[in-house]
Order: structure tokens, then sequence, then C-alpha cells
């Protein structure tokens, strides 16, 4: 049985030969390489650096762990960086970004009416969630992270997308069939 | 196990780990590579994990730990009992347990002991599932699948506050997925075991979702209808390994329906298990060797409805219909038992003739049903101040466990079973209040009390302090929990002749008060966690072989021989222990965890002190889980640790006392056990596969089902087993 451990050690040592790149850390880097393109109106006082970047992930625990890592030792326009996981609509009032992940869509419906005209970028990464209202939704093309971008959503939190950042992205409207 | 061979393992497993750890020293976090990457730049590279990754969650966490899916399938955890063996304050005592229980699991030093895992609180999406008739008997642990869930919560400590009776020594909560999927799967294993399952989850119309989780389980682990192996073999007693085999559910079929319309949810949730257990091997006992065929079927009903009454009011109501049904379907005993003799080593036959007081009678029949209703409002009085309360109706009906008479003469008559005419009642009403002190501070204040038919009435309060302090959460809780008596503790029967049933009139709930401290701590790839915890009990019924298994007990002037089960409530004591948790992930590739948890406690009962320790309970637990993953590839192995257990025994006359120490205890000492899974996520359009080893290094241990004087001495526990499956995911 030693040998047969050795084994499948061996195969799986010479098998690992490259390092690999997860998908959630390079959503949660992308989080950080937009907000150069995003201005927040001036209540939520971005300037103000002693005040923390928050970032809320809606009732995802793997997601949430995944940023705490990702931005222990990290900064957001020159803010330190908050992460907090949530679960009630409450919660949301004082994050700058939202991360939604899938989920039923009678929450998603309550979140996005909740939050609507609070100047909260909310980002997901489930098919139709732009179309539904979320300001940024993240996709996988080709092994290539994509986004698509609702303008209309954005605009009614008073949110400025920088168009850097429209150019690189998909552009979609609410309520149009995915 | 001895001493080399514990070495050896943990050699190879520090090799093991020395050769990760240099093998990915060298891999840096690519996180910060990304860091220094244009926008564009990041949109261009690579993404070849197309899942989620790991939530380790629950290593961080102590005072209610969260085992996510992810985490479930990259450990190969097959069943319920496959993941709490991993958890902190868990010990299996036993693999095999009576009846249809699966396994006997022990929780913080609270042993199960022959009433089953009673002093767990099980519950699927908050329904509770253990059975109201608070035999335990329902706690089917490796009957319980966990391949639809978004996560476990495993919540420690009595909570009895919010949930009622039985939430004595922890809960355990299997969330299932909250969005849309849908997946199948099979599984072949040893004893030809196959499993296999399908859940969908899918909302059919605006705000209207269904759901279907399906999933059967076979092996031929024992066929029921068969004498047992041990018994064939044994010629000469004791004769290693007592007992090859003892209960394993070997035919089990579980599914779940749901409707949901926005806040209205309709569910039903069946257990429909088939097993057998074979028992004995004591020569010290009447019966020595028998093998039962049962069934169990559990069917929960639940019906809720929840709204928002105003922005700062929501209302929750539910009803639940639950039906536990449990019937062995074969004869105990088999009639070769009634040639049977006993020799001691001096040579003089002890006992002979097994069949005298247990006169070839069906076993035990249970059966219960019950209604629960409740409504719980859930108000957010202002910005700092929130409340939760409620009140909860509980109506039992059953037949107790309980036996037929000498020669096969019921006592519970069809008569009596089909009416269902033993009923416990409570009627409970619960409030808590949480008060935000400032941005850091939390604190929370509640009780429960609870309107009992046939035991004295309760109270049971909590209370906590939550601090928050930028990346540390530091809890104190002060909590309360009972454990209600069963329906069979309601009777007293004759142990001896098995003809008389009788009110148990010295009812009491046992108590459990308990003090605890959390802490945990994220510090980037690093969480820590601690707790420790100081738990009173009082009322408590205590078994184990020094307070016996059956004991006097009074009704006026009159005194009845019966089971401890069912005598008096004379028991107090204490249990105290410490865990400490640890995640880190070195990078991508390589991430480990390890709990740690120490045990101690004792109980007291008149003129008597037992320590839990020498009650099958180990001081010491170490679980260590190294995790790699690379592209679709993920292996996790996983080490176990107990430190040696041991119960005292009084078979000191026969064959059996060769078993024991200079002391006389029975002792059991535990080996290093290894296990490994495989994993190789999405080779293609949604496919997995995995294999998984248990039991790696074929190490032999032995397990207790009830205590040194009842049953079995040593039974042994699963040696190495193999499974291999594969899965869809859409």
């Amino acid at each position: 049985m030693v040998y047969l451990v050795s084994i499948i050690f061996s195969v799986v040592s010479l098998v690992l030969s490259q390092p690999q790149i997860d998908e959630q850390i390079v959503k949660a880097v992308f989080l950080e390489r937009i907000t150069p393109f995003v201005i927040w109106p001036e209540e939520c006082d971005m300037e103000n650096s002693t005040k923390d970047f928050i970032i809320g992930t809606w009732d995802d625990e793997s997601f949430y762990t995944k940023l705490k890592e990702v931005y222990f030792d990290k900064k957001i326009l020159s803010k330190d960086v908050y992460i907090k996981n949530i679960t009630r609509l409450k919660e949301i009032d004082d994050c700058n970004i939202l991360y939604i992940p899938k989920i039923e869509n009678s929450k998603l419906l309550r979140i996005i009416k909740y939050t609507h005209g609070s100047p909260i970028l909310l980002i997901s990464d489930t098919p139709g969630y732009a179309k539904k209202g979320v300001h940024i939704n993240l996709f996988i093309e080709n092994q290539n992270l994509g986004f698509e971008i609702n303008e209309e959503a954005v605009k009614d939190a008073n949110i400025h997308i920088s168009h850097l950042l429209l150019e690189l992205a998909k552009i979609v409207k609410s309520g149009s069939k995915y | 196990m001895n001493l080399k061979k514990k070495l050896k393992s943990a050699l190879i497993f520090l090799s093991f780990l020395l050769f990760t750890s240099l093998l990915f020293a060298q891999e840096e976090q690519s996180a910060e590579e990304l860091f220094k990457l244009s926008l564009e730049e990041l949109m261009r590279v690579k993404i070849v994990t197309p899942g989620k990754d790991e939530q380790e969650a629950w290593q961080a966490s102590s005072k209610t730990i969260v085992v996510s899916e992810t985490m479930i399938k990259k450990g190969g955890y097959l069943d319920l009992l496959d993941l709490l063996k991993s958890a902190p304050y868990f010990q299996v005592q036993s693999e095999h347990g009576h009846w249809t229980k699966g396994a006997i699991v022990n929780l913080a030093g609270f042993r199960s002991g022959d009433a089953g895992n009673n002093k767990v609180l099980l519950l699927i999406d908050s329904i509770k599932i253990s059975d109201d008739g608070g035999e335990g008997l329902y706690m089917g642990l490796n009957s319980i699948p966990i391949n639809f869930v978004k996560q476990i919560e495993i919540v420690y400590g009595p909570n009895s506050t919010m949930y009622g009776r039985d939430a004595y020594a922890g809960m355990i909560n299997i969330i299932t997925k909250t969005e849309d999927f849908a997946g199948a799967g099979y599984t072949y294993g040893s004893f030809n075991s196959q499993r296999i399952y399908g859940n969908i989850k899918r909302e059919i119309a605006e705000g209207f979702n269904g759901h279907l989780y399906f999933n059967s389980y076979k092996s031929d682990e024992q066929n029921p209808l068969d004498k047992s192996i041990t018994y064939k073999t044994r010629h000469v007693f004791p004769h290693s390994p007592y007992t090859e085999r003892f209960y394993r559910a070997q035919n089990n079929l579980f599914f779940d329906v749901g409707l949901s319309y926005k806040g209205l949810s309709l569910n039903f949730i069946r257990y429909d298990m088939e097993g057998s257990e074979t028992y004995g091997s004591n020569p010290d006992l009447y019966v020595t060797e028998y093998s039962t065929q049962s069934h169990q079927i559990n069917s929960i009903l639940s019906l809720s409805y929840s709204t928002k009454l105003t922005d700062k009011l929501d209302l929750e109501s539910y009803y639940t219909f639950k039906k536990n049904e449990f019937d062995p379907k074969s004869a105990n005993l088999y009639t070769d038992d009634l040639n049977r003799v006993n020799i001691d080593t001096a040579g003089s036959i002890i006992s002979i003739d097994p069949l005298y007081a247990y006169g070839g009678r069906k076993y035990y029949y249970f059966r219960t049903i019950s209604h629960k209703a409740g409504i719980k409002p859930i108000w957010q009085i202002s910005d700092k101040l929130r409340n939760v309360s409620g009140i909860d109706f509980n109506f039992i009906n059953g037949i107790p466990v309980i036996s037929e008479g000498k020669g096969g003469k019921p006592i519970t008559t069809d008569e009596q079973r089909k009416k269902f005419e033993h009923k416990l009642n409570t009627i409970g009403v619960y409030s808590e209040f949480s008060y935000k002190l400032n941005e850091n501070l939390l604190a929370t204040v509640g009780g429960r009390f609870d309107i009992n038919s046939k035991y004295p009435n309760t109270f049971m309060p909590r209370s906590a302090v939550i601090g928050k302090f930028d990346d540390h959460i530091v809890k104190v809780m002060l909590s309360k929990g009972y454990l209600a008596p069963s329906i069979t503790q309601s009777y007293f029967e004759s142990i001896t002749t098995f003809s008389w049933i009788k009110p148990n009139e010295n009812l009491r709930a046992e108590k459990n008060t308990s003090i605890s401290a959390d802490w945990s701590f994220i510090f980037g790839r690093t969480h820590l966690s601690a707790n420790a915890f100081y738990s009173k009990l009082d009322d408590a019924i205590i078994e184990s072989v020094q307070s016996g298994d059956s004991s006097y007990v009074f009704i006026k002037a009159d005194s009845f021989y019966v089971p401890i089960l069912q005598s008096k409530n004379i028991s107090s004591g204490y249990r105290t222990g410490f865990s400490f948790s640890m995640y880190h992930s070195f990078s991508e590739l390589l991430s480990c965890n390890l709990n740690y948890s120490y045990l101690s406690g004792q109980d007291n009962l008149p003129g008597k002190t037992i320590k839990i320790e020498d009650n099958l309970i180990s001081t010491h637990s170490l679980n260590v889980g190294i995790n790699l993953s690379y592209k679709h590839f993920n292996l996790y192995s996983e080490l176990h640790y107990s430190s040696d257990r041991r119960i005292k025994s009084e078979h000191s006359k026969t064959a059996y006392s060769s078993l024991l120490n200079p002391e006389g205890y029975l002792v059991f000492e535990m080996p290093l056990l290894v296990n490994l899974t495989l994993r190789v996520s999405n080779i293609g359009n949604g496919l997995n596969a995995f294999i998984k080893v248990a039991n790696v290094f074929n190490s032999e241990y032995y397990g207790q089902t009830i205590n040194a004087g009842w049953g079995s001495p040593k039974v042994l526990q699963d040696m190495r087993r193999i499974f291999a499956g594969i899965e869809y995911e859409m």
C-alpha cells in the first residue's frame, strides 16, 4: 500500500508542472482593476483614504474567503479594503461593491430593488443577471474573462463608468431576453 | 495498533506532507502577479478552474462550522457519517450502530448510549429530521446523502432556546442549494455497494420553484437473512475479530421533493432504510449472537410560509407532520443458540439456554407520528435592537420501543399500535433580543419556556456577547439545552420477563448548561479558530458499564428492575473541552487544515464517579487534511488520530477477562487512519470523476456499540474501502 500511495503522489507531481489560475482569484482581482474606471458620487467620500473600501458578498462564504485572502494586504483606490459576507439587506448599505452569486430570482430582485438608486456597484457572474439589473456581469468565454455592463442600471445608481471600461464590455439593456 | 505501526504511519504521512510542501513551495502567489496586469491583460488570462474554489469556512469557525459543497466533494464525503468523522469534537464510538443508526457518534464528550444518536439534533433546511419520539433511532448517519447540499452547518453546544427539546449537545443543519442546478451521479465500491443519485432544482416560473432530490444506496455488506459470519466462524471465544460485521444499512432510498411560491413552501422528505445488525459474541450474556433485519421509514411533510408584514417585521409560520416507523422484520435469535453453553475459565457452566428470557420474541417495534406547528415574528425594532420570538406546538403520539413478551406474546398489542396511544405534548414560547452596543459589539439575551405534558416544565435561557475587531471575532456564550424523555422512557418494562409495562412517574428532562468562548481570526491565507467550553449536566441518565445497564427504581413502596434508560434521572456531572482549528493556503495548489480537540469530564452517580475518559471517550483527537489542486485534478488526503479509549468491564470470570488489562479495562487502541480522495473535475461537459480510498493502510481497530457489559466487547471497524464514482453537473 505504501508503494501504491507513493505511485499516486509521483503521478500527481509529474502532472503538476505549471501554475494554474483560479477563476475566483481572477474575478477577485478584477474588482480592483476596474475601480480606476468607476466614479462613485461625492456622497461616497471616495477621496477620504481613512474610510475603508467595502466589498460585500451576498451569502457566498467561498468568494468571501477568497476575497479576504486576496485583499488582506491590498488597497483599492488607496483605501484599506474591508470584506464582508452579507445575508441581510440592511447590511448592504455601506458597501461600495456588492458581489451577487447565483441565487433565487426572487432574492435577486429583492436586492436590486433594495439597492436601486444607491451608489453600490452590483457585480455578478451569472448569465442573464445584467439584464435583470445587475451593473456588471462577468462571464467566461473561450477561457477568457469577459464582462457585460447594464449602462442603464449603472446610471440609475448614480455611478459613472469611464468609456474606457465600456469599450471593453458588452453592453446590455434591462428586460430583454437573454 | 502498536507504537511501531503508529510511528510508521505517522512517518509516511509526514513525508507526504514534506514532499508536497517542497513541491509547491515554488508556486508564487498568482494573485500577486495578476495585480500587476492591466485590465486588458487580466481579461486575457486563461482560466482553467471552471468551478468555485474551496470554501474553508469551517476551519476558521469554532462555534458554528460550515462545510461547503466544494469541501464535501473534495473530501470525497459520501454521507453524513463520513463527514462527521472530520469535524471537531465528534468521535465515532462505533462505525456500526444498532438498528438503523448506522454508527454511534459522540459529540463533545456526550455519549450516545443505547438511546442512539439522540443528543445531536439533525435538520434539513431547519426542518427537524430527528425523530420526535426522542429515540435517536432515525439518525441513520450513513443513510443521509449529502450530494444536494449547499453547505452543512454544525452548531456546537446546547440550543434549546430557539429549537426546543433535544438541542442538547449540538445541531447539524443540512442546507440545500438555493440556486437552480441539476446533477446526477453513480458510485461503485467495496461490498458491491452502489449509489445512484439525481438532483434537480428549477425556477419553473417567475417566483415558482421546484426541486427533486433522489438517492439510492445498495450494498452486499451483510445479508440480514443470513446467519452472521461471526456466528458461523466462531468456535471458541474470544475469537478475533470478535464481531466482524455489525450493522450497516444496505438498502437506502431517499427522496426530497418540494415546491415553493414566493414565501410559501411545501416539502416532502422520505427516508426508507433497510439493514441488519449482528450482535453479540459476548459469552456472559444470554443473547450471544443474533442477526436482525430491520426496516425503517421516516417521512416528513412540511408546509411553511414567510412574509414581510412591514419593513421591520417579518413573519414565519410552519407546520410539520412526521411519521417514524421502525420494524424489525426478522427474529433475533438463531435456534442454534438453544444449545449454547458457556464455560468459564475454571471449567464451570455459567449460563445456558439464552431463550429463557428472550423467548424467541420479535424485538423492538417503534412508531411515532407527530404534529408540529409554530409561528415566528422577526422584528427589527430599531437600528440597534432586533427580536426573534415564537411559539411552537408539538404533539407526539406513538408506541414505545418495547418488547414482545416471553413466548412471543406482545405487550404492546396490535390494537395499541394502531392507536398510537402514548402521547407526549409540548408547548414552547421563546424570545431572544439582540442589541448592537456599537459597531463592534453585539449582545443577545433570550429564553424559552416549555410546558410539557408528561414531565416537569423547562426554562432554557441563552445569552451571548459577540465582538468583531478587524479580522478577529470573539464570542462568549451561555446557553442551556434539554433532552426530553423519549416515548420509550415514559414507560417501564420488565427487563426480566417482559411481562408488564407501567408509566414512568420519575420522568425529567436531562439538562445541559454550557458556557463557551470562541475566537476566530482570518489573516490573508491563514484562518485560525479556537473554542473552549464547560458544560454542567443535571438530571442526567448515564449509561456505562459502571452505572450498569439496568437498575432498581421505586414507585411508592414498590421497586422494579428496569433498563437504566427508563430509570430515574439521578446523575450529574460536567464536560469540558478545548479545540483549535487552522487552515492555511500555501498557494493556489496547496492548502492544509487541522483540527485538534481535547475532552474531559465526569459523571456523578450516587456513591460513584465515572470519568468520561473511562467511558469510551478519547481525550485527544486530531484531524489533518492536505489538499492539492491542479487544473482539473484535486487530491485530498486526510489523517485521523484519536488517543486510545477504554471502558471498565465487570466480566472477570469468563474468557472475556483475557481481553481486559490488569486494571480491568477493555482498551481500544486507536490507529492513525488515512483517507485519500482523487477527484477530476470537468472532464468534459460537466462530467466529474473521483476515487476514494478510506483507511488506506488497512489498519485494524475496534469500536464499542453500547458498553462493555452489554453486547460484543469489540466490534471490528471499517477496514480499507475503495469507492469510485462519476458525476454529471448541468
